[in-house]
């Protein structure tokens, strides 16, 4: 049909329709079935279907990728997914867009123009992946060159000096997190760092501390057994699935607390909210504590913490004391001492929460059971956040709401594979499966030893000395890290002791892993400040958003001497300070396997190729490593054991399991042991069961916790990747009753779906598993849940208390709104670090900033930004960053809703220019007898994307939690005013 | 068989997902918008957003309490509906199934929908001279629940066949002692295919009262196409002469 003969057929058909139009409808003619549908029905219809798991927050929902013929399709909920259930969220359901955006970086680039800085175009010139490469490893060759592999006699890198650092990523799938962390290993580093330790690394060592392991306890569908939340976080926007969940056990009559700075859309779900100031969580958890204790024995689970505490003991760990209720040297009494000053009074004074409301709290979360908390970033983000999450934790203890459905303590984790990036330890102080990696020469040459106690599995020196244990605590640390040790020395292709090893305390120390801890997040960027840092590669993180204070952070990133790869999808605003540009792929383009908040292992199938010349992340960094490899080994640049071999004429330094040599050899181990596939590297990092030489190694799985996830021998149809299991069906009544779904997937530990619960499984870790939790000096053994815990005690610190941090006390944040406070309770902040600045301490009084600042996350919009700030569909719903303030302040400093406002801190005192969002969400309160504005901004913004403004953490401030380095971004003290 | 869609704001956490979820199946792009206090963005519904979440704050300053609600807006999908009936040119059709549809192949761009909907829904477009609406995804159904309704996290969206999406419209008027829009408590034009269930009176939602029957209006706007046929007609008889003169100046 040529374009006359369309033009009168549709004339003719409107004139037909325009005078039979009447005589249509009144016939009671339908649209005939051949009409309904559409061009996007036909192809969905008859397309490829591929699951995956959204790359968003952590909550682990399934995707169903539709194609055909290549071309993508449709990507929505998974229907028979046991989370989601074919639902998603605003972001989640963007995903098609992030897939298909033609904003995408598409080759690798380099950067042209020598200046860096916010205002500096980059001058971006399209490159081979080759000459990156290529690049890059001249300038690790560069950075090493001079680097000292020799220690005296003693052979190995220093991992905190190290000059090569690696940031990200929780977008990762865990076997590219696997192989970053081995890759910086590789290079003799420690400086590893990525998005937890913004988000939760008080978490990790709060809970750990306290149960065992450093996550959620349950998992997001055991919301649906819960019978009373207490909700200090925002899951209705932040983990919007989860609230699916809480939803379904609203409509079973559950109730639900939720307490926040901002009435937020959490919220819009209570039955009761109460507002509070920033900083006052953990007067909050004690004085709920104390109104158990006090007010109502009778709700205390005397069984429980006699059974699985170390309430009945001491604090030296002496007991169980059969008076322990009464005894005032018990761990129960002191605890009931401790929070004493806690009273409704107190707490009002402090949170801001009327007496009678936090009663009315208190009352309904202590009388309903079983009952849950639900945290994030409210809470972990303090320089008391350790202490805050532990008062959780005991909280949790004393009404018996652990191990069991409904109940438990719930981290909820803010990206896609967070938790699973956390496993593998993209941290400068753990390595793969929260092992520290060596620290000391010592440690090594007991190493040495207990590899020598059993030489055949082992790969130790058959006849040398043997390992003896110095007392208890140290055995118990040492059986914890080595046998980690020992499986990355096979599985990497290292060496790590002391050669030839039948005379550890004497012979030269040969370590390939880096020795010593490296820099956490805020102290990096000083370390890239100062020179030290001379190579950065940074991989889907945008740290020139997300770290507090980012004025720091993007000045450090200006710096000449640095090198910066980053490997994006968009071009972020870290991206915009490169020398690199690499174009990463999105989570649907590749394959791999991801761990959600709720410790589920899933996998993700690749649906669709990817665009121009973006490469798969397991490619990159195998092609990445080899690259550099090579490249350092021509300059003479090698492992500490390759060196000692080159000093010493003759010396062959391997390790011999039964019949095997294994040879000091990463190439071969590169990318895994089992091949460069994602299925090859997960066996590596959790097989159940390795032979080799003839015997089965100590410990068989790279990434202990994550033993088991690879079962060849249960599932050999799926190859035993047990993450690639995709039954929602029940394996019993029980599982039918609470929602375990353990044929779905795998979940760490052993497939355990509720830690620390007793009766789910006969195989599972169910015990408390404080090894190090409890006293040092005196291992009291499995499943004693630590009440008091001696490593976090720090006599040193602040406060006069001798329990103190061994139990939790309130400290006010570092920048607090009342200085009578602030003496009363003193913080906690680590001020061996500077706030604000390298050099001098940017910390604000209330008289010259007198509000209080929080930060927060919408529903629409993720983190940094750069995954949802380049889609319109989610740009629409929130098109500009802004400040939430309450009317009456509004009214004070003279502003309507939509104005601009300056928000001013110690760190940005020319203040950054937003929207003011004039709310009753946001009221003024009242803190120690004085009214207190508190504004409220979200993180998402900065100056890439489609949409652009200031950043939240241009303001706030990077002082750090002492126990855990996490930076206080959720309390500081501003000045807004009019623009 | 007739499906119909429960909609459910007491469930809603406004996350927004049905939004976004709509612009995906159908292929629509997100629209420039601005800062907005209120929240609701797009502010409105439009040729290239077929629904969209209102979100509505209440704070009582006596009792210190605050409540949000969050409504999903878009066609009601009538019965008898307005828009239909005064399409001149048939390009609106009531499905058998539930859906109301613009064909936009046919669509003229006359907005005499535009008049007639009491509920503002139909939205022309200047661009393309078509006016377009939510159509209850009338592609997926009966075979896929319509693309909001799947997205929807917390079941605020139900899908089902009308007497069962009735049934449970009864079963949680009865729990939230509320109010049923669409049916058994009102039916506007004949009732509709997407059926609210309230906690509070309609008008706290910004929904209008509408008779079950057709405004009177609509046959005035409807029949007022015959006012055109004599300037269409005019009109025709130009480009008739036009195309004659033309042919003629080429023969020439």
């Amino acid at each position: 049909m040529d374009r006359r003969e369309f033009v009168k057929a549709v004339g003719a058909a409107s004139v037909a329709s325009f005078a039979l139009g009447d005589l249509i409808k009144l016939s009671g003619v339908k649209a005939s079935a051949v009409e309904a549908t559409s061009e996007k029905w036909d192809k969905y219809r008859v397309g490829q279907r591929t699951p995956s798991i959204c790359p968003y927050c952590a909550g682990g929902c399934g995707l169903i990728v539709t194609t055909l013929g290549g071309e993508l399709v449709e990507i929505e909920g998974d229907p028979i997914h046991p989370i989601n259930r074919g639902a998603l969220c605003s972001k989640a359901a963007a995903t098609f867009q992030l897939v298909s955006s033609d904003r995408r970086v598409l080759y690798p680039m380099k950067r042209t123009n020598p200046n860096k800085g916010k205002d500096e175009d980059p001058g971006w010139e399209q490159i081979t992946w080759d000459e990156a490469y290529q690049l890059i490893g001249e300038k690790v060759k560069d950075a090493l060159e001079d680097y000292p592999y020799k220690h005296g006699d003693d052979y190995y890198y220093n991992g905190k000096d190290n000059p090569i650092s690696w940031l990200g990523s929780s977008y990762w799938n865990n076997e590219e997190c696997y192989l970053g962390r081995k890759l910086i290993s590789l290079l003799g580093s420690n400086n590893v760092e990525h998005q937890a330790r913004k988000c939760h690394a008080s978490t990790v060592a709060a809970l750990a501390s306290t149960f065992g392991f450093g996550a959620m306890t349950n998992h997001i569908v055991d919301a649906k057994n819960s019978k009373c939340f207490l909700i200090v976080s925002n899951p209705a926007e932040s983990h919007t699935m989860e609230f699916k969940w809480v939803r379904a056990a609203i409509e079973d009559g559950a109730k639900v607390i939720v307490l926040d700075p901002r009435f937020n859309r959490t919220g819009s779900q209570a039955h009761i909210y109460a507002r509070y100031r920033s900083g006052g969580e953990a007067a909050i958890f004690l004085g709920l504590i104390r109104y158990v204790l006090y007010e109502h024995p009778e709700r205390i689970d005397e069984k429980f913490l006699e059974e699985r505490t170390n309430a009945p003991y001491t604090i030296d760990g002496t007991g169980p004391l059969m008076d322990w209720k009464t005894n005032p040297d018990s761990v129960f009494s002191k605890l009931k001492a401790l929070v004493d000053d806690y009273d409704p009074e107190e707490v009002e004074k402090i949170s801001g929460i009327k007496e009678a409301d936090f009663e009315q709290i208190a009352e309904t979360f202590s009388s309903i059971k079983p009952g849950n908390i639900y945290y994030s970033m409210g809470t972990t983000q303090h320089t008391n956040a350790t202490q805050t999450i532990r008062a959780q934790a005991i909280l949790q203890l004393i009404l018996g709401n652990m191990g069991k459905p409904g109940g438990g303590v719930n981290a909820l984790r803010g990206i896609s594979n967070v938790q699973g990036s956390t496993d593998m330890n993209l941290l400068s102080h753990l390595i793969m499966g929260y092992r520290a990696p060596p620290k000391t020469v010592d440690e090594i040459r007991r190493y040495q030893k207990w590899k020598n106690s059993d030489a055949e599995t082992r790969g130790g020196y058959s006849g040398g000395a043997t390992y003896t244990p110095p007392d208890k605590s140290t055995e118990q640390y040492d059986l914890r890290h080595f046998p980690t040790w020992n499986a990355l020395e096979y599985h990497w292709g290292l060496y790590v002791g002391t050669w030839p090893g039948n005379d550890p305390d004497n012979e030269p120390v040969v370590c390939d892993l880096p020795v010593g801890l490296g820099n956490p997040i805020v102290q990096l960027f000083r370390a890239v400040k100062d020179g030290t840092i001379k190579v950065m590669i940074c991989n889907g993180e945008n740290p020139a958003v997300s770290v507090a204070n980012a004025n720091l952070v993007r000045d450090a990133l200006s710096s000449e001497h640095l090198f910066l790869v980053v490997d994006e999808l968009f071009e972020t605003e870290t991206a915009h300070y490169a020398d690199i540009l690499l174009p990463g792929t999105t989570q649907v383009e590749r394959d791999g396997s991801i761990t959600n908040t709720g410790r589920w292992i899933q996998w993700r199938w690749k649906a669709v190729d990817p665009p121009g010349e973006c490469k798969p992340e397991l490619t990159y960094l195998t092609e990445l490593y080899q690259k550099i490899r090579a490249t350092l080994k021509s300059a003479g640049i090698k492992l500490p054991s390759e060196k000692y071999e080159d000093d010493n004429t003759g010396v062959d330094v391997k390790k011999t399991i039964g019949t095997e040599e294994i040879q000091n050899d990463p190439e071969a181990a590169w990318p895994s042991r089992f091949g460069d596939s994602a299925e090859g590297v997960y066996k590596e990092a959790g097989a159940k069961s390795i032979q080799v030489g003839g015997v089965t190694l100590p410990q068989s799985a790279a990434n202990v916790i994550y033993k088991n996830i690879y079962d060849l021998d249960l599932r050999p149809d799926l190859d035993g990747i047990l993450a690639k299991r995709r039954d929602p069906n029940p394996v019993d009544l029980e599982d039918a009753e609470y929602g375990y779904y353990k044929n779905w997937a795998v979940s760490w530990m052993v497939n355990q779906r509720i830690l620390y619960q007793k009766d789910e499984s006969k195989k599972g870790v169910d015990y408390f598993f404080t090894w190090f939790a409890i006293s040092p000096d005196k291992w009291l053994g499995y499943d004693k849940a630590a009440i008091f815990s001696k490593p976090l005690q720090k006599p040193g610190k602040a406060d006069t208390n001798p329990l103190k941090h061994g139990m939790p006390l309130h400290n006010e944040p570092l920048e607090s709104p009342d200085s009578a406070l602030a003496s009363k309770y003193p913080s906690m902040w680590d001020s061996r670090f500077k706030v604000g600045s390298p050099d001098e301490d940017l910390i604000g009084t209330p008289d010259d900033y007198p509000h209080v600042l929080t930060t927060f996350r919408l529903a629409e919009h993720m983190q940094a930004g750069a995954m949802t700030r380049n889609l319109p569909w989610l740009v629409e719903t929130h098109p500009s960053m802004f400040v939430e303030m309450s009317p009456e302040l509004a009214q004070d400093i003279g502003v309507s809703a939509g104005d601009d406002v300056l928000v001013k801190s110690a760190r940005k005192p020319d203040g950054i220019k937003v929207k003011a969002m004039v709310t009753d969400r946001m009221q003024p309160i009242t803190v120690n007898g004085k009214t207190v504005h508190e504004v409220a901004m979200p993180w998402h913004w900065g100056f890439k994307g489609i949409s652009t403004g200031p950043s939240a953490n241009e303001v706030t401030i990077d002082a750090v939690d002492v126990s855990a380095n996490i930076p206080e971004t959720k309390a500081c003290l501003v000045k807004v005013e009019k623009a | 068989m007739e499906y119909a869609v429960l909609v459910d704001p007491a469930k809603c956490i406004g996350c927004r997902a049905c939004q976004v979820t709509c612009k995906r199946w159908n292929n629509r792009p997100g629209e420039e918008t601005t800062f907005s206090n209120e929240w609701t963005n797009p502010p409105k519904l439009s040729f290239d957003t077929y629904t969209h979440i209102q979100f509505k704050l209440e704070h009582d300053e006596t009792t210190g309490s605050t409540k949000w609600r969050f409504f999903n807006w878009r066609c009601m999908h009538c019965h008898e509906p307005a828009c239909a009936e005064a399409c001149p040119v048939s390009a609106i059709t009531k499905h058998e199934e539930g859906p109301v549809v613009v064909n936009i192949n046919r669509c003229i761009g006359c907005k005499f929908c535009v008049s007639a909907c009491p509920f503002g829904i139909p939205k022309f477009d200047p661009d393309t001279g078509k006016v377009d609406k939510c159509h209850m995804c009338y592609d997926r159904v009966p075979h896929k629940e319509p693309a909001c309704v799947q997205s929807c996290p917390t079941d605020a969206l139900l899908f089902g066949t009308r007497d069962s999406i009735i049934q449970k419209a009864m079963k949680r008027k009865e729990e939230l002692n509320g109010y049923v829009y669409g049916d058994i408590d009102n039916k506007p034009l004949g009732g509709t295919s997407f059926i609210y269930v309230l906690d509070a009176e309609p008008s706290v939602f910004g929904l209008p009262e509408v008779g079950e029957a057709l405004p009177a209006t609509v046959p005035v706007i409807k029949y007022s196409k015959w006012l055109l046929v004599p300037a269409a007609l005019g009109g025709l008889a130009y480009l008739v002469s036009w195309r004659r003169r033309r042919m003629k100046e080429k023969e020439e």
